[in-house]
């Protein structure tokens, strides 16, 4: 069962009130959608800072040591040869394509981890709640499961009509599949 | 809203102990240095008289950037760069005593304005100067002193146009002077994109005349770059713990430290691309540069010391979105930024003014006249640029993108 209740406002203002107050009333949000980035609203959410960058860091140390330690090793151990009157280890020579592969692997792993992340791989199916929050409204999703009681249904209903909702849809993706 | 400054007593008394103790220490260690005590003074007045210049003309570069650029997140301690652009007017006066200097033979800082030097009957005849690479054309005292005097007048007159149009604006309003700070900020960055770099080569790179490198200019410009965003930090850092600057919170410094971060890699970079090509040719007229780095033991010290400090140092610190977060870290790394490029340019300068170009022998030393010279002009940029704050409002309330500044964070 993959089934939703979106709340959907007009105005980035009353979203983010929005969010606090159905954080307040003990729901758990489980996606917020909007047309463009919303100032505050990774705070409202209460999100954890991006770890993006550990990868990119993983990644750049990693592109680092291939090719420093490739040029060296081919350089100066597997097939020594003078070049430019330089020594067979000559550290500065090696600095340029070091630095190229660093920022190379940096930026691959980080778009590919960006991606892994994201659910966006080439047979992706978005979960679009709806089309019109790619436009102009912001959508506010809580995950409902074979559990929620009509009791819980009108809380969250309640709940979103005091917010300040333009307008409230129960969205279900197992229809998409029939 | 406005807010005015109020230079503490104790400032003050900082400021002229610094100036004091400074001189004392000066003239201590040129008694010390015996003979050539008077050579190192001239050479560190013109590392410290450089450096300011530098400092003051890239606080105002980064100003003019965000003018033009619609930047907004700086308006909060826009005016603490703005101040420390009239440093420059300062530091021209000690450019033109060099200058004198250089005119009358006062020194031997620039080996190109030696009496005699394209005179082939004299001792200090120097073939590569005047015929080989035909350098007297350029460096000739009437052409050196209309460039030098063109410099101080034209970073003069945009600076303090840059400073009355904002002055304007807190009296005028916005709709008066918006516009037209834009353009004078346009016309700053173009003066400042031309005399950076030949300014660079006129008062540093001539120094070692018979060598030349083409990005020495914009290795200069990274440099003091660098110096001026850590002078920044120390500054807002400062007016914060005496209670002013009550809007500007650890965003702001965020983004100077990014900058900070952003411009030492920059510094590497062009000093690397600077070596690397020097190193890979091996031509001989290239790489005396940096043999004479090289063979002294202090210079070759420094040499790699300044890469640690300037480089390595700031890359670990700063790469943390944390350190950046915090003043006191910052405040630590920007001490010693300060002080890593300061040792920079010691070592762009003094193996060219403190060496004998006939014999080859090195009088350079590292010591009181350094670090007394290094405390005076401290102690002149404390007075000139806190003497300056106090004169306008420290918020520019009629700017508007006070609002943007106000509420600027950075995204997690």
């Amino acid at each position: 069962m993959d089934k939703y209740i979106v709340g959907l406002y007009d105005d980035e203002e009353v979203l983010l009130t929005a969010v606090k107050k159905v954080k307040q009333a003990g729901f758990h949000i489980h996606e917020v959608v909007t047309p463009f980035p919303v100032h505050g609203l990774d705070d409202a959410l209460g999100l954890k800072p991006s770890r993006l960058h550990t990868v990119g860091f993983a990644g750049g140390a990693t592109g680092l040591t291939i090719a420093l330690s490739f040029m060296i090793w081919a350089t100066a151990v597997d097939y020594p040869i003078i070049y430019g009157g330089k020594p067979f280890l000559s550290l500065p020579s090696y600095i340029p394509i070091t630095f190229e592969f660093t920022v190379l692997l940096t930026a691959i792993s980080m778009v590919v981890a960006f991606f892994i992340r994201c659910g966006l791989s080439i047979s992706a199916k978005p979960k679009i709640y709806d089309e019109r929050t790619t436009d102009y409204l912001f959508g506010l999703a809580i995950k409902v499961t074979a559990d929620t009681s009509q009791d819980d249904y009108a809380r969250i209903n309640e709940t979103f009509t005091n917010t300040g909702v333009a307008e409230i849809k129960v969205r279900d993706f197992d229809d998409d599949k029939k | 809203m406005t807010e005015t400054y109020n230079i503490s007593s104790g400032l003050k008394k900082a400021g002229a102990i610094f100036v004091g103790a400074g001189l004392v220490a000066v003239i201590l260690g040129a008694l010390l240095a015996g003979d050539h005590g008077i050579a190192r003074i001239w050479s560190n007045l013109l590392i410290c008289t450089y450096y300011f210049t530098g400092i003051g003309l890239a606080s105002i570069f980064l100003i003019a950037a965000h003018q033009i650029g619609y930047g907004g997140w700086h308006i909060l301690i826009k005016r603490i760069p703005e101040a420390m652009g009239t440093i420059v007017p300062v530091m021209g006066i000690f450019l033109l005593v060099i200058l004198a200097g250089t005119l009358f033979h006062g020194h031997h800082l620039y080996h190109w304005a030696a009496e005699g030097i394209t005179d082939p009957t004299s001792a200090q005849y120097d073939a590569i100067i005047t015929e080989t690479q035909g350098k007297s054309v350029f460096f000739n005292p009437v052409f050196y002193s209309v460039r030098i005097i063109a410099y101080i007048a034209l970073w003069t007159a945009a600076i303090y146009a840059m400073r009355n149009i904002s002055k304007k604006e807190d009296v005028l309003g916005v709709q008066a002077t918006y516009q037209k700070s834009k353009y004078i900020a346009a016309i700053f960055i173009l003066i400042f994109a031309v005399t950076s770099s030949t300014g660079a080569w006129d008062i540093v790179m001539s120094v070692d005349p018979h060598w030349y490198s083409t990005l020495f200019g914009w290795y200069n410009f990274a440099s003091y770059m660098v110096g001026a965003l850590a002078t920044m930090i120390l500054i807002v850092a400062y007016l914060k713990s005496q209670g002013y600057l009550k809007q500007v919170n650890q965003e702001h410094f965020h983004n100077i430290a990014m900058l900070m971060f952003g411009f030492s890699v920059f510094y590497t970079y062009l000093w690397f691309s600077q070596f690397m090509l020097i190193w890979y040719a091996n031509m001989p007229e290239e790489t005396a540069y940096f043999m004479a780095r090289f063979d002294s033991g202090l210079f070759k010290f420094l040499f790699f010391l300044s890469l640690f400090i300037n480089f390595i140092f700031p890359f670990l610190l700063l790469m943390r979105r944390d350190s950046k977060r915090s003043v006191e870290r910052l405040v630590f790394a920007s001490i010693v930024l300060f002080f890593g490029h300061w040792l920079d340019f010691y070592n762009m300068i003094t193996p060219g003014t403190m060496t004998d170009h006939v014999t080859g022998e090195s009088h350079a030393g590292f010591g009181l006249v350094e670090f007394g010279m290094l405390s005076v002009f401290v102690g002149i940029f404390v007075f000139v640029v806190f003497n300056t704050l106090t004169k306008q409002s420290l918020v520019p309330v009629n700017n508007p993108y006070l609002k943007e500044s106000i509420t600027h964070h950075t995204i997690k």
